[in-house]
């Protein structure tokens, strides 16, 4: 029992370490961004996360890009409701 | 004047610098002229490509969606050329034989609620690379067909024109022309496409396996 609960505690902290990285890996992804009309924004995902993860990467570089780009019309093709 | 000119081109060395200027002149205005003309021919052949391009078939490719999605992509495809029809397009080179514009991806609003923003991901499977496009801002309510097409990924630029008489004209640029309607991706059956979806209350949803943490 008193060499079992050490093992136990070793493999507790092997498998969170495992766990932590593996998060770390997934959502490590970086978002370039470029706005193309109001409201409509290209990007690009270089590395590995979920499309969750990069949804909030995505929107907070496009919003930049919005206020950073002067002269934005309004989108007059593409994104079309049928 | 008359007087003047007569004795300064009486002077040999100045006869044969004014023949030598005359000569130049006109090589120059020949140059500029087939110049003019190439560009004229250049330009013609793009837009041909243009129409060709317009007229060229499309290939569907893989989508990526749960099956209870509740916006459903129904119908992805992509147009092909070649590495060198880029070339006359964009003006830009290529490292692929064959080219791919982005996708025309249409897709079903059958969740119930309004849709506001709409962010599809476009992947090489091979490479694992991902590009895409977000849409704020929208309102496509339940039941109704969204389309987002590959001029969705140009930003818009319009072409001015004067010709020799003074006019000017002003056109849109084709979208085709312009690199960002091409995918880097080198393999059409290699690419898919998924969307992730944020609705009017405030809530998103992803497919399982793009939820955070997965």
């Amino acid at each position: 029992m008193t060499r079992t609960k050490p093992i136990l505690i070793k493999l507790m902290i092997i498998f969170f370490i495992a766990l932590v990285s593996g998060q770390t890996a997934r959502a490590a992804c970086e978002v370039s961004c470029a706005a193309i009309c109001r409201y409509t924004c290209a990007f690009t995902l270089t590395g590995n996360c979920s499309d969750e993860e990069a949804f909030n990467k995505v929107n907070t570089c496009c919003d930049s890009a919005y206020e950073n780009t002067p002269g934005l019309t309004n989108c007059g093709r593409g994104g079309e409701l049928d | 004047m008359e007087h003047w000119s007569k004795r300064a081109l009486g002077s040999p060395k100045l006869r044969i610098l004014a023949v030598c200027a005359a000569v130049s002149m006109l090589v120059i205005s020949v140059a500029v002229a087939r110049g003019l003309r190439a560009r004229s021919q250049s330009k013609v052949a793009r837009d041909a490509l243009v129409e060709q391009m317009e007229k060229a078939p499309v290939f569907p490719i893989r989508i990526q969606q749960d099956d209870d999605a509740p916006v459903r992509i129904v119908e992805a495809t992509v147009q092909e050329i070649s590495g060198s029809d880029y070339e006359k397009l964009t003006s830009e080179k290529s490292n692929h034989l064959l080219v791919v514009s982005a996708p025309q991806v249409k897709m079903v609003n059958v969740s119930g609620k309004t849709v506001q923003q709409v962010m599809l991901v476009v992947n090489d499977a091979s490479t694992q690379q991902s590009q895409g496009i977000v849409m704020k801002n929208l309102s496509v309510e339940s039941g109704s067909t969204y389309t987002i097409s590959p001029a969705s990924f140009v930003k818009s630029e319009t072409l001015t024109a004067v010709d020799q008489h003074g006019t000017v004209t002003s056109s849109l640029k084709p979208p085709m022309k312009s690199k960002k309607f091409w995918l880097p991706f080198a393999d059409k059956s290699q690419i898919q496409v998924r969307v992730g979806i944020g609705f009017q209350d405030g809530t998103t949803w992803f497919n399982r396996d793009q939820r955070r943490g997965n």
